[in-house]
């Protein structure tokens, strides 16, 4: 039955409990669950994890809120733990980030072809030949340091190819922002620049927690690179949410986006008992938005109607290979570049990006290293070398 | 089947453990270039006879590690099974030799301790061959027992150059710059 969000009441908050043991499950298999299932978790830990964030932002800027704020962050807080700690061990830090970067790449092409404003897709699009780059010099680092092949997390459905260069991908940050949604938009343009926001924002954190674990000196370089690029595009698409709404309204719109982002994960699971999670989170969340629907009532003395329509939920994220429309989009969008809020072409780029990326590729650009020479190949690229029977 | 993809995982990842040692090695010859033997012990090990100088051995014996992987891709197909899969015990084994990788890529770790780290690699290596052999045998594949002898002879070598370096460079004379 289709979900509404102003008449579903999900499960009461007191009602939502965890133990340890429950916050702790068996992990998803990285070799026998669909890579999907881990792209969904990767998305619903960014999701629940930039909620918390714009709470405590919250919690610091309204005395009368703090106390169901806190009450609705310990849930959140257990939520993003049940879901992080799916992923296995076994994924090493550098697979792990395959993952986080298949997880980009597939969310934002279903979100670019989603979204009903053309110039946010277009940021969309072009965030995204970023995230598609990543994956290909993530996928060099992967089988030059660890023999492995980045294959074996996208499990075929995602290419292994370069797009925009990530060497071109540092911008001034005046030459980030983009254009904010107005006040009316659609709720599905609301609801996409929150779960782009809490992605890029959750791929930031990663990678700067785990850079620093890796002895390899051009790694950790990598890295270092790839979170400056990921900070900028949580401003590329943090700067797409209206700064003018209400720190209620953007809670509202908060507890919105993760009814939709699990309603879309439960309908598309392939994994049982994930699935069942997804459906229990749906309720739950559905249970804190009538929550801040309660708040919103009370302190903005608003109807939460004017921010969530009539309450249908806009249509889902497809968890689904899009290789053919990332190749259309690689041959048309690589050579786009950023003047100020404007897409342009490469020969009006804002010059304060050229300048800056001069300087920051002055000694050498890690990510041009990494993957000199490199084309991924079934088996690392070891295996295009190896002689039949050489032994 | 399983352990044949845990081989070609530790194989392929083994030829990369050699890429770094051998960079760890000539870092070591610039820092200090009479802090190094020149030549390896030519006897090493009762009957396995190594010589030449380290520049040649280590690139010789990443060449075998990778010779090693095309032969187990070959017998994997050989057997109708997937190259570029990774198998269960492919998955263990890099999550058991994820250490190594980090010493040996690590620009403040010594020869000598990177030595180390690759004893502990030739020294599973050794075992898993030899497990590698005994099924074969169980499973009446005689051909392949007999082409995973020759590399476990070639693996003996490896096991033994590591083993009889990294005495040379600790017990001998030990200098800062290396040990």
């Amino acid at each position: 039955m289709a979900i509404n969000l102003l008449q579903d009441r999900g499960t009461p908050l007191e009602s939502q409990r965890f133990t340890w043991k429950e916050l702790v499950q068996k992990p998803i298999s990285k070799l026998d669950d669909d890579a999907f299932t881990r792209v969904r978790i990767i998305l619903m830990n960014g999701v629940e994890l930039d909620s918390l964030r714009i709470k405590q932002v919250l919690l610091r800027m309204n005395r009368a809120l703090r106390t169901p704020i806190a009450q609705l962050m310990r849930v959140e807080q257990h939520q993003a733990t049940l879901i992080n700690w799916l992923i296995g061990a076994d994924h090493s830090p550098i697979e792990t980030t395959i993952a986080y970067e298949q997880a980009a790449i597939e969310i934002t092409a279903s979100v670019a072809q989603l979204e009903p404003d053309t110039y946010l897709a277009q940021g969309y699009r072009f965030a995204l030949l970023e995230d598609f780059d990543h994956l290909y010099r993530y996928s060099a680092l992967l089988d030059r340091l660890e023999g492995k092949d980045a294959n074996n997390i996208t499990q075929g459905h995602t290419d292994i190819v370069p797009a925009r260069p990530t060497a071109m991908h540092h911008r001034a940050p005046e030459h980030e922002l983009l254009q904010p949604y107005a006040p009316s938009a659609a709720l599905a343009t609301k609801l996409h620049a929150l779960t782009l926001t809490g992605g890029e924002y959750q791929t930031h954190d990663y990678y700067m927690n785990i850079g620093p674990l890796l002895t390899d000196p051009l790694a950790r370089q990598l890295y270092a690179e790839i979170a400056s690029i990921e900070a900028q595009h949580i401003t590329h698409y943090g700067s797409m949410i209206n700064p003018d709404e209400s720190l209620m309204e953007k809670m509202l719109l908060q507890e919105a986006c993760e009814v939709w982002n699990y309603a879309a994960c439960a309908e598309q699971e392939s994994n049982s008992r994930i699935k069942a999670l997804w459906e229990r989170f749906v309720d739950y969340e559905l249970g804190h938005l009538q929550v801040v629907m309660e708040l919103f009532k009370q302190h903005e003395r608003r109807d939460p109607a004017e921010v969530l329509g009539d309450g249908s939920l806009p249509p889902g994220v497809m968890f689904e290979s899009h290789r053919e429309y990332l190749r259309e989009e690689i041959d048309a969008e690589t050579n786009l570049r950023k003047d100020g809020t404007a897409f342009v072409s490469e020969d009006r780029e804002g010059a304060t990006s050229i300048a800056y990326r001069q300087q920051m590729n002055k000694d050498g650009s890690p990510s041009t290293t990494v993957s000199a020479t490199y084309r991924w190949a079934p088996g690392t690229e070891l295996a295009r070398v190896v002689t039949p029977k050489a032994a | 089947m399983d352990k044949i993809g845990e081989r070609i995982a530790f194989e392929r990842s083994g030829t990369r453990l050699y890429d770094a040692l051998i960079v760890k090695y000539h870092a070591a010859l610039e820092l200090d270039p009479d802090a190094l033997p020149h030549e390896l012990p030519a006897d090493l090990e009762g009957d396995l006879s190594v010589s030449g100088s380290p520049d040649e051995i280590l690139a010789r014996i990443r060449a075998e590690e990778l010779a090693h992987f095309g032969l187990l891709c070959d017998a994997m197909t050989q057997l109708g099974g997937d190259p570029t899969a990774q198998t269960p015990c492919a998955d263990i084994i890099a999550v058991a030799s994820s250490g190594l990788m980090q010493v040996l890529n690590d620009p403040r770790t010594t020869l000598a301790q990177c030595l180390n780290a690759m004893l502990t690699a030739e020294l599973t290596d050794n075992a898993g061959w030899e497990l590698l052999i005994s099924l074969a045998e169980e499973e009446e594949q005689t051909d392949l027992a007999a082409s995973f002898l020759q590399a476990l002879e070639q693996e003996r070598q490896h096991l033994a150059v590591v083993r009889g370096w990294l005495a040379a460079i600790v017990s001998d004379q030990p200098h800062p710059a290396v040990v």
